[in-house]
């Protein structure tokens, strides 16, 4: 009845001219009053796919893999049936194969624990294994830098480790032509032994290129090796190093370190262009300590406040309370402007910044960078700043603001955090370890390999053939290196250069240990035998260093790495050598060593250099015409190392929620005044490096600014990832002694082609009904009830029910909560349910069609004006509603309800009507329109959970809860005669949110996490006034903002939804 | 409209029964019953269950070591038969290929006789803390030459069973006394046992 009322309100208020644009937003087009108006669009909602069936299933025809056309499909099924029954009489005979000799520790059916470290990111996982097979990562509680979460590309590992298309066994190979031939291990080691052996004789030198090594042992190790040489150095190399801002630190400081930073003392956070919560390092560690000023709890009103300037939206903007969009550049100004006001209100802005400093009137700075109003913001963050001083951040970098000015504006970072008296209390720049693998030591390394100084090239776990760009000179002067090897997982574009190419193992396969702060040390242990013939980097550099010198200071790597810990106990720790073994396997068992705490304050504030101010330009207006390119890492392919994994590529983008291909983000306005249309291809000329991509209009954009990922556009990594998106990495520009990947002036054009972006924004879409609840703190405060501003009209009011409603009062029944404040976005959940699930991968066709398969999604919402808009995340999986629509509509019964207020659905039952995901109002059911298992080839049929099943085609799939998680809890606790703890049950989306945004529990327990969040003014449930009572409550986002129009609460509701809802 | 005659009547009738027939057939033809009831393989070692687990008087548990704590209950693997079998009846030609098999390290590949379909879960361990007997779903094992299925292990099998209406005595008697509300006067034909779907299919 409200709803019919409602509808007549808003007819009138279509009829009558004046269009109100729509409160939430997915996408610029339904700010039109003719997205709605149309007819022809109108119809197009209408259906019940966006995409007619029909077309679709004719575009994916023509693709490879579904070659079988419908009609030869009902052929083949006639054929078969007709065989089947002669054939089905007999089972199939499956055999059951026992081990030989059975492992203690395994018991067929249930899953072991393996601490480990991904020696990537140097944060602590622990591995569930089955039967000797890992099956899915999670976060290692006792290490702090998860914290028991882990990042979506972090989540995604395991598939990695499955990945079909790895180096199998070593290769070598003729340089400049001939095909590779693979060969055994012994054979590898006495080429290479003899080559080094000769490089070593004829006095070349040797160098050792790899990624970040964050192992001491590692690093001993490489150094060991290249002892045996009369000139050897180790080299490292990292493409989205943070070179810039360790340059700034050393200057500023006197130490070139990346320091860490303590977000939960921090009360103001301003953001130039750093996506700390997202792409950074550390970023689960930050994720947390941020969320924990955000979370609102009980009747605190207490709020952190975030403004972010950056010049591409990333998780971090979307997530700040107040958001200015910029070029890449402007947020050196921005932050000289900020100085240049704290200065007027007497901060001790040092002597030597003045001249720069004073040319950078906020006034000035807004008003060229077009800031609204912008110099009495900047006036404002100022004062916020000056307010929260010793209790703020200033935080930069990231691709996407490292210009060639990018040292400036790191050291005007630092300028700032200490005049504020941040340095030292929100900044720790004590207890972290020296940045080393930033640009600067390849240059040197490419310098000497075009001089033939290089008789021999190591190289592991990087791929700068492919990461850096081709005016760095790389690949000419690899050509003038004697003898090149690499170790790798498969032959990339750098391997493919070589002459040896040495199978690696995955990480998960071997041994290896992590320093990643003071006193802070994590162990990684192997947690399957290879997969493959293959061999640890360490173990190969130990088998030459044999070869040559006839002894290795250990029989294998494992010993070696043992050897190396029983110094440092002793020596970190004070562990007596009779303790050693016992000391060893607790490390193992927990994974980590953490001594920093009771040792006292490892961070202390580090005086200020003011003579780095020097680096700081004077004030000069950039054109206010052109486009400036701004290059920037995603959140789940950062530099592209896993492009051959598919979860990866189809983890929609947080913010443009584009699937499988890099893009050209431009402004809506730029778009109107280019005439560019999402998904028009466009050329990009970036100081004479030409691109072609196809157009995401991306609300939140500097007019001036156009944003393109790396990390795409391999060449050379797999099926997958080869020719997925184009590679712009040939875009960033040497600029002293780093690379600047953004800044560089670029021309578009338009080339009047169109690519089709698989984007997911417009898929399984609330048409505007309002599914979002935000609020300012201003009005929070006032009213802590107001959070729950649904509009009065769409309240739930009493309705009698036709059925007599369960009796949901007894027993375990299950509950969710999803606090909308602290979810960024970040999509770690989604991974975790992928790999919880088996959730298969679609491929990009398919996501075109809405067909994606994932049983969670995160809607992204805007809220504001296109050119500024503010974000909402909201995760959207199945609601468990007790009063279902979907269960009323199935023929067989295929999906129904649990005591314990589960909505079950039966795969068995299944016959695949549809008609559930038809009468979803949520849009969270999936459909298997292809057996998706059956790309799984090789090892990747691995990576299934054996507690889930392996769906077929033709059925019904959506979120259960994690329910064989509750089995398995249910069970634990049945067997030792109790009941399941609050907080021992969670599910794999709970687990790994790096902000805690989940909670999960049995609602009618008074006292568990998820029932004080239900009850709690926050909450609050979507579409409430269709009755259907979901188990699943929000928590409204409260930002931490001035009242405006954009944020401010009106009743007149949610705009004007359009008609035929 | 005109009454159907008698003689129609015989025909739609004799119609009728032979759409029934032939459309039953058909389905049994397409869709075989799960159920392998009876089924009894050849292994390839003929192990004895009559002798290990009846005249020897072997506990189960003895070789099936996940039935307490896992779903499966798990056929044991060859140096749980070398236990023994390095000094016992090493005479047999059946003993020596055991024997080759843990000298080589190659698994023996027994044939499946219980299978349930990939998207049921069936925990044993939940069952005999509860106090159902191997019995129950395996037969008396203890008298098997030669193992095979001696129940239906269909899906109505199992919900009989979990509905109060098969279940043991024992098990009965035992939530009798953890759950009064689930037994009234009748004593059974009341769930004993979740009869939710994703109790067993997730």
């Amino acid at each position: 009845m409200e709803m019919n009322a409602s509808d007549q309100k808003t007819e009138q208020k279509n009829t009558s001219s004046d269009f109100q644009a729509p409160r939430h937003w997915v996408g610029v087009e339904e700010l039109n009053a003719s997205y709605w108006q149309d007819a022809q669009t109108t119809e197009k909602r209408g259906q019940e796919f966006f995409d007619k069936p029909i077309e679709a299933l004719s575009s994916i025809e023509k693709t490879e893999g579904f070659a079988i056309a419908r009609r030869d499909f009902l052929t083949i099924m006639g054929a078969s049936m007709a065989l089947g029954t002669v054939a089905c009489v007999r089972r199939p005979v499956h055999k059951i194969i026992p081990y030989v000799v059975k492992p203690e520790e395994v018991t067929p059916g249930v899953a072991n624990f393996y601490a480990s470290t991904n020696p990537h990111t140097g944060t602590g996982v622990v591995v569930r294994v089955r039967e000797g097979r890992p099956v899915k990562l999670e976060g290692n509680e006792l290490h702090p830098l998860s914290g028991g979460k882990l990042m979506a590309a972090e989540q995604a590992e395991l598939l990695g480790l499955y990945d079909p298309e790895r180096l199998k066994a070593p290769v070598s190979r003729v340089r400049g032509g001939g095909s590779p031939s693979k060969l055994d291990w012994t054979k590898l080691d006495a080429s290479i032994v003899e080559q080094l052996k000769k490089t070593a004789a004829s006095g070349g030198a040797v160098r050792v290129l790899t990624g970040e090594v964050k192992s001491d042992t590692t690093r001993k190790l490489i150094n060991e090796f290249l002892a045996q040489f009369g000139n050897g150095a180790h080299v490292e190399f990292e493409p989205l190093a943070m070179d810039d801002l360790a340059q700034a630190q050393e200057l500023s400081y006197g130490n070139a370190v990346v320091p860490a930073y303590l977000f939960d003392k921090a009360d103001y956070v301003v953001s130039l262009g750093a996506d700390f919560l997202g792409t950074w390092p550390n970023s689960i560690e930050y994720s947390q300590a941020w969320a924990s000023k955000r979370k609102l709890k009980g009747k605190s009103t207490e709020l952190s406040k975030m403004v972010a300037f950056e010049a591409v939206m990333s998780i971090t903007g979307a997530n700040a309370d107040e958001r200015y969009p910029v070029r890449p550049g402007d947020e050196l100004k921005i932050a000289l402007a900020i100085a240049n006001v704290l200065g007027s209100r007497g901060a001790a802005i040092p002597a030597e910044a003045q001249a720069a400093v004073a040319g950078h009137k906020p006034e000035v700075v807004a008003q060229e960078i077009g800031m609204k109003d912008g110099g009495e913001k900047i006036r404002k963050i100022a004062e916020e700043l000056l307010k929260n001083r010793g209790k703020s951040v200033v935080v930069a970098g990231g691709l996407a603001s490292k210009t060639s000015s990018a040292v400036a504006l790191q050291v005007a970072a630092n300028m700032l955090n200490s005049v504020l008296g941040n340095e030292g209390v929100t900044v720790d720049g004590t207890s972290v370890s020296a940045a080393r693998a930033g640009f600067a030591g390849l240059q040197k390394l490419i310098l000497d390999m075009r001089e033939g100084r290089v008789g021999a090239l190591v190289m592991w776990g990087t791929n700068p053939a492919y990461t850096v760009t081709p005016a760095a000179g790389f690949k000419e002067a690899l050509d003038k290196v004697g003898t090149v090897i690499t170790v790798a997982d498969r032959e990339n574009e750098t391997a493919i250069l070589g002459d040896f190419v040495a199978a690696e193992n995955h990480w998960l396969e071997s041994w290896g240990d992590a320093h990643v702060r003071k006193h802070l040390y994590s162990v990684q242990q192997p947690v399957l035998h290879p997969l493959h013939e293959t061999r640890s980097f360490q173990d190969s550099l130990l088998a030459w260093t044999k070869g040559i010198s006839g002894k290795a200071s250990a029989e294998s790597w494992h010993d070696y790495l043992k050897d190396a810990w029983k110094d440092l106990s002793a020596k970190e720790f004070g562990v007596a050598s009779g303790n050693f073994e016992k000391f060893w396997e607790n490390t193992l068992r927990d994974g980590v060593v953490d001594t920093s705490k009771g040792r006292g304050a490892l961070v202390s504030a580090r005086a200020f250099r003011a003579g780095s101010c020097a680096r700081l330009p004077k004030y000069s207006a950039a054109g206010a015409e052109g486009f400036v390119l701004a290059l920037y890492a995603k959140m789940s392919m950062g530099d592209g190392r896993q492009a051959n994994n598919a979860w990866l590529q189809e983890l929609p983008d947080p913010i443009s929620t584009v699937t499988w291909d890099n893009y050209a983000n431009v402004a809506p306005a730029t778009a109107t005044k280019l005439g560019l249309k999402q998904d028009d291809v466009l050329e990009i000329i970036a100081d004479g490096v030409p691109f072609e991509l196809p157009v995401n209009i991306q609300p939140g954009m500097h007019p001036q600014t156009v944003a393109v990922a790396v990390g795409y556009g391999r060449s050379a990594v797999g099926k997958v990832g080869d020719g997925t998106g184009v590679d712009v990495y040939p875009a960033a520009k040497v600029s002293g002694d780093f690379l600047a990947f953004s800044g560089q002036s670029a021309r578009v054009r338009r080339t009047g082609r169109m690519y089709k972006l698989a984007q997911t924004q417009w898929h399984s879409t609330s048409e505007n009904r309002p599914i979002i609840n935000d609020i300012t703190l201003a009005e929070y405060k006032k009213d802590a009830s107001a959070a729950n501003h649904t509009d009065p009209h769409l309240r739930l009011k009493e309705v009698p029910s036709l059925w007599p409603m369960h009796d949901y009062s007894k027993g375990y029944q299950w509950g969710m909560t999803i606090d909308l404040n602290s979810c960024t976005g970040c999509g770690a959940c989604v991974i975790a349910c992928q790999a919880e699930n088996n959730i298969p991968v679609v491929g990009r066709d398919n996501v075109r069609i809405s067909r994606e398969m994932h049983w969670m999604r995160i809607d992204r919402y805007y809220a504001g004006s296109p050119e500024q808009p503010s974000v909402v995340f909201q995760p959207m999986l199945c609601q468990h509603c007790e009063n279902a629509p979907c269960e009323t509509v199935c023929p067989v019964l295929a999906t129904v309800h649990s005591e314990d207020g589960l909505n079950q659905q039966v795969y068995n039952r299944c016959v695949g009507t549809r008609y559930c995901a038809n009468n979803c109002p949520y849009k969270v059911r999936r459909f298997n329109f292809f057996d998706h298992w059956k790309s799984y080839e090789g090892t990747l049929n691995m990576v299934w959970n054996p507690e889930v099943t392996v769906r077929s085609r033709g059925i019904m799939e959506k979120c259960t809860f994690c329910v064989q998680r509750i089995r398995d809890s249910r069970d634990k606790s049945v067997l030792e005669g109790r009941h399941i703890r609050d907080g021992e049950l969670k599910t794999a989306c709970q687990q790994t949110c790096p902000t805690d945004a989940i909670a999960f529990g049995n609602i009618n327990d008074k006292f568990a996490e998820v029932s004080k969040l239900r009850s709690h003014p926050r909450a609050f449930k979507v579409l409430e006034v269709l009755n259907t009572q979901p188990r699943i409550s929000y928590m409204t986002k409260v930002r931490n903002v001035e009242a405006s129009a954009d944020h401010g609460h009106d009743d007149k509701g949610h705009g004007a939804p359009a008609k035929g809802h | 409209m005109s009454r159907i005659s008698s003689g129609q009547k015989k025909t739609l009738l004799v119609l009728a029964i032979l759409v029934m027939v032939v459309g039953g057939g058909a389905v049994q033809l397409f869709y075989p019953s799960a159920s392998n009831q009876g089924y009894a393989p050849e292994q390839p070692i003929p192990f004895s269950h009559k002798l290990h687990a009846g005249d020897n008087k072997m506990a189960c548990a003895y070789c099936h070591v996940g039935i307490e704590k896992s779903r499966h209950a798990s056929v044991p693997s060859v140096n749980v038969c070398m236990n023994c079998h390095t000094v016992v009846k090493t005479d047999s030609p059946w003993i020596q290929k055991i024997q080759k098999h843990f000298r080589e390290g190659t698994p023996i590949e027994w044939v499946r006789v219980h299978e349930l379909p990939d998207f049921a879960y069936f925990p044993h361990k939940r069952h005999v803390a509860k106090g159902v007997s191997c019995e129950t779903c395996h037969g008396d094992v203890r008298k098997m030459e030669k193992v095979y299925q001696y129940a239906p292990l269909n899906m109505g099998w199992c919900m009989d069973c979990h509905r109060g209406v098969t279940t043991p005595r024992n098990v009965l008697a035992e939530i009798a006394k953890e759950r009064p509300e689930v037994m009234d006067s009748s004593l059974n034909h009341k769930p004993v046992a979740s009869i939710q779907c994703a109790a067993c299919h997730h």
